[in-house]
């Protein structure tokens, strides 16, 4: 057996460590999927929309071609895991009040470029949910943070075109709720973005049903989550 | 015969000796230049001193507007009168023996043979001592020069003059402010009064209370309405809110003071308009637009704004009108194509209904020989009063050849008489009627004249309920009393169905059928926590799907509603009659039936408080009662790949993909009423008034825009203006708050100041620096 002279040996081995440095590079190139990450918190129900995240999974997929994990995960809103994913979804039916950890964790995720969709499960104008959130992201984020958002908001055309603003969900008249049609949504901007979508208008109803059962829609209600997505991934 | 007497013209005197008629001419030429040119000398001088002089006791005694209108003019009529009357001297002379004798006292040389022989050419020339003498005086005054008869004297005049002159330039530059306000005060006397001229002498002098530049009167505006509303015109003025309908004529006036230049009017977000003046009056006039949100007055001296005044203006809105289709009450259903069906409707406007009709489709077939028609049919009656009008028309069915199964919608449109902003239109329910097909004649009750009667529209929550009420109690003033009375039966029908709705709750309740007991599961997503629960918190649940864990479910809805027991719910008093009655939905249920009598008594106001007592009701039974049963989905994860590319994205906005837009945001005006609050202590009230009408001018539009707010401050600059600091103050923190109604101390930070005024407003507003 004749023993591999040193030099071809350590060519050998430079050549695995390239190849080594190449894999890892191309790993770290390959574009990450985008997660769809739900907000755990400590009050109220915050898993009430459970068939949300993939009915909006499922829509981005079918519209756009960002790469999109076929899962959604939670986060909990007081982990510092929260900061490893771009969007956040946050919904409930009862009345919320952040820790102080999560109201840290909320207001830094923000400004740091986070962006967070709050839906109320109510759709009520003065709702539980509606009274208690808002008044926690005054709270949080300063009084007059979150203001309305106008009809001509670039979140309205970041994907869909919707000229006349945030579309109507059935939940708004189904007499249950307030029967009132809420005509804006609301919104926490930092740095000329948006950080914070707020809608009560029930968008975690309106969605609520398993994706295969798109089919039978006429007109696809997820469209506008599609625009949620992509503005928070790309402005 | 008449002698008429003719009067002599008088004799001409006889020519003078030469010598004599030679030196009385060089004297007379000599007066004549000296008399001019003194009173050359002595006119400005006088004009000079007399106008200082005025100026001065004016100074010391202010005089009223009047007397400066009448003693203005006193210089210069002294000067032009002191060379005038030189004029007139020289050209009309006194007589010359005068000037001889003149000549005779400058000239000793003469030794009176100038004045003999002047007395002796002009008495008896031709006597022999006369005619000796004056050959001897020709003889002796041949050589005599004329000089010094008559001296300029000009040093007088001239000192006065240049006295006058030092004295007026030592003022004006001692005391430029006071020499500009004098010249105004005696040039336009009109323009000036005697409060400015306080102020002017508080700012040269000491120990003298400054007075603020007059501010906008009370102002005075007429409103004339666009002709389409048939309404006159209206007349306001001080405080109350300035109101128009889009497409009003508004005129807008006050007084002018004389102290302003002029007064300009810009609307806010707009241009200027042109401002008249006449009578000591200024007035703007213009056509409200739509979206117009007010106009910003500034009454301008000297080059500045010396008063600001924002004028809000709240435009009216013109409703679309209220259409109703009265007949007939329900869907039809009819057996055959024959009768008669009379369709009524009527509608309201507040200004009046214009075009009103019939709109009607007929659908027939279906599949490929599906036909579709549509068109307007008049009514055949049309009675129009007041701002209403009602119309009826008979459908001849068989006239209209219609064949079973044919289906028309019928529906009235009204559109009002706004030519302003286009004419609104309204549409009342569409009402069916369809002629039954052979096949379903055993399925459903159908007649001419007496219909099947279809499911009606959907319960009407309290909330819409109370809301039409309200408009109703609103329109009240202006409808008639049978459209009233209609509108009035219509809203107690709705709150009566859901009054009935209520009356099956309690029975529901008291048999216990309400709540579905197959409440379980629970929900798991990858990674997420599954039984979330209103009355109890994740983990102490049994687990999902259990029986148990059901009960508990129904446990704590009977613990929240406070209503039934688990017995209840699970029928097992099916037997038992009703076991209890829910006293909260009772007392719903009565309010209802309150509102709803006060209702059929078209007395709209007075069911309102059952209505909303009703609304607060629900509101907590709601809260009480709502249970969210979480459950265990099991969610497939989504293949992404199969649905890659599978969405029409036709509706995708070809947008660019620019960076949002900015949120509008009140904050930057927050911090200007802050600044100005802080300096308001110690700025002048003028100054104040200034910074408030400007702020005013900011609140109408931009971020945080609020015409109540422009409002509150535009009266506090005229608070300011009136030197009431502290209302001003006041008003000035309740346009704040309606700005930002719970602005914290974060929001931006705040100026710091040592002004007790201003720690007050901070203190008020729960902020301390």
């Amino acid at each position: 057996m004749t023993k591999r002279p040193p030099r071809r040996r350590s060519i050998g081995l430079a050549a695995a460590v390239a190849a080594g440095l190449l894999l890892c590079t191309a790993a770290a190139l390959r574009p990450r999927p985008f997660v769809f990450a739900t907000a755990r918190y400590d009050s109220g129900d915050w898993s009430s929309a459970p068939l949300v995240p993939t009915n909006v999974i499922h829509a981005v997929a079918q519209y756009t071609s960002i790469p999109v994990a076929p899962n959604g995960v939670t986060v909990d809103l007081a982990s510092p895991e929260l900061f490893r994913f771009p969007f956040v979804y946050l919904t409930g039916h009862l009345p919320v009040r952040f820790s102080q950890q999560e109201s840290a964790n909320l207001k830094a995720y923000v400004e740091r470029g986070g962006f967070v969709f709050i839906d109320d499960h109510n759709h009520d104008v003065d709702g539980a949910f509606h009274k208690t959130a808002t008044a926690e992201l005054r709270r949080i984020f300063g009084a007059a943070a979150l203001r309305e958002l106008p009809n001509s908001h670039e979140l309205y055309r970041a994907f869909f075109t919707f000229p006349d603003g945030p579309p109507a969900t059935s939940h708004e008249l189904n007499g249950w709720g307030d029967n009132l049609v809420h005509e804006h949504l609301l919104g926490v901007e930092v740095n000329g973005r948006l950080g914070v979508l707020y809608s009560n208008k029930d968008y975690s109803s309106e969605w609520g049903y398993h994706y295969r059962n798109k089919r039978f829609q006429s007109v696809d209600n997820t469209r506008f989550g599609v625009n949620i997505v992509v503005y928070a991934l790309t402005r | 015969m008449r002698t008429a007497l003719r009067r002599l013209p008088a004799p001409s005197p006889p020519p003078l000796p030469t010598p004599v008629g030679r030196i009385v001419a060089r004297v007379l030429e000599a007066w004549r230049i000296s008399t001019l040119v003194r009173a050359l000398a002595v006119a400005p001088a006088l004009l000079a001193a007399s106008a200082v002089l005025l100026v001065a006791a004016d100074l010391l005694f202010p005089m009223r507007a009047v007397a400066r209108e009448v003693l203005r003019w006193l210089p210069l009529v002294l000067g032009i009168g002191v060379v005038l009357y030189a004029g007139w001297r020289v050209a009309y002379p006194p007589e010359l023996r005068r000037f001889v004798l003149l000549a005779e006292e400058r000239i000793p040389e003469l030794e009176n043979r100038l004045i003999t022989a002047f007395d002796v050419s002009v008495g008896d020339p031709d006597s022999l001592v006369a005619r000796a003498f004056v050959a001897d005086a020709e003889r002796r005054l041949a050589g005599i020069e004329v000089h010094g008869v008559s001296p300029l004297r000009l040093g007088a005049p001239l000192l006065v003059l240049v006295t006058s002159w030092a004295v007026a330039l030592a003022f004006a530059l001692a005391f430029p402010t006071a020499a500009r306000e004098a010249w105004g005060r005696w040039i336009h006397p009109r323009d000036a009064y005697e409060q400015r001229w306080r102020e002017v002498r508080a700012n040269t002098l000491p120990a003298v209370a400054e007075t603020p530049m007059p501010a906008f009167d009370e102002l005075r505006w007429r409103v004339s309405p666009p002709a389409y509303t048939g309404l006159g015109a209206s007349e306001g003025r001080g405080e109350e809110p300035l109101q128009a309908l889009a497409g009003s004529r508004v005129r807008l006036r006050s007084a002018f003071f004389d102290r302003w230049d002029a007064v300009r009017a810009i609307r806010i977000g707009g241009g200027e308009l042109p401002v008249h003046r006449a009578r000591g009056e200024w007035w703007v006039e213009w056509t409200q637009a739509p979206g117009e949100r007010g106009i910003a007055l500034e009454a301008m001296a000297h080059g500045d704004a010396a008063a600001r005044r924002v004028v809000p203006v709240i435009v009216l809105p013109d409703r679309a009108p209220d259409v109703e289709l009265t007949a007939p009450a329900q869907d039809l259903v009819l057996a055959s194509a024959s009768g008669r069906v009379a369709v009524r409707a009527m509608a309201a406007d507040d200004y009046g209904v214009g075009d009103f009709d019939l709109a009607w489709s007929r659908t027939r077939g279906s599949g490929e020989s599906f036909q579709y028609l549509e068109g307007r049919w008049p009514f055949a009656s049309l009675r129009r009063g007041g701002n209403g009008a009602s119309g009826e028309r008979v459908l001849d069915l068989a006239a209209m050849q219609l064949e079973p199964g044919d289906v028309i919608h019928v529906r009235a449109v009204a559109r009002d008489r706004n030519n302003v902003t286009g004419p609104a239109e309204s549409v009342s329910r569409t009402r069916v009627i369809r002629i039954a097909r052979p096949e379903e004649m055993d399925q459903v009750n159908t007649d001419v004249g007496f219909p099947l009667e279809l499911p009606k529209d959907p319960l009407l929550s309290q909330r819409m309920l109370l809301i039409r009420t309200e408009r109703l109690n609103a329109d009240r003033a202006r409808i008639p009393s049978a459209q009233l009375r209609a509108r009035a039966a219509e809203i107690a029908s709705d709150q009566e169905r859901l009054r009935e709705r209520v009356g099956e709750q309690i029975f529901t309740r008291a048999t216990g059928a309400m709540q579905d007991p197959n409440v379980e599961g629970g929900f798991t997503e990858e990674g997420g926590a599954a039984h979330h629960d209103a009355a109890q918190p994740a983990g102490q649940l049994p687990a999902a799907g259990t029986r148990e864990f059901s009960q508990q479910v129904l446990d704590a809805a009977s613990a929240a509603t406070g209503q039934g027991t688990i017995d209840e719910v699970t029928h097992r008093h099916d037997a038992d009659p009703i076991l209890s009655v829910d006293q909260q939905l009772l007392r719903l249920y009565n309010l209802m039936w309150a509102a709803e009598r006060e209702l059929n008594q078209a007395a709209p106001d007075a069911a309102l408080p059952h209505q909303r007592q009703a609304l607060l009701l629900i509101d907590e039974l709601r809260k009480a009662e709502r249970l969210y049963p979480s459950v265990n989905v099991r969610v497939d994860a989504v293949n992404v790949d199969s649905a890659r590319g599978q969405g029409k994205v036709d509706e995708a906005g070809p947008a660019s993909r620019a960076g949002g837009r900015a949120l509008p945001t009140a904050d930057a005006l927050l911090a200007e009423i802050d600044r100005v609050a802080a300096r308001s202590g110690t700025m002048a009230a003028r100054a104040f008034s200034l910074q408030l009408s400007a702020l005013a001018a900011r609140a109408l539009g931009g971020p945080g825009a609020d015409a109540q707010a422009a409002a509150l401050l535009s009266r506090a600059a005229g608070e300011a203006q009136a030197g009431r600091a502290d209302v001003a103050r006041a008003l000035l923190l309740r346009a704040r708050a309606r700005i930002a109604p719970a602005a914290s101390t974060r929001a931006h930070a705040l100026p710091s100041t040592a002004d007790p005024a201003a720690a007050e407003y901070y203190r008020r507003l729960g902020r301390m620096p």
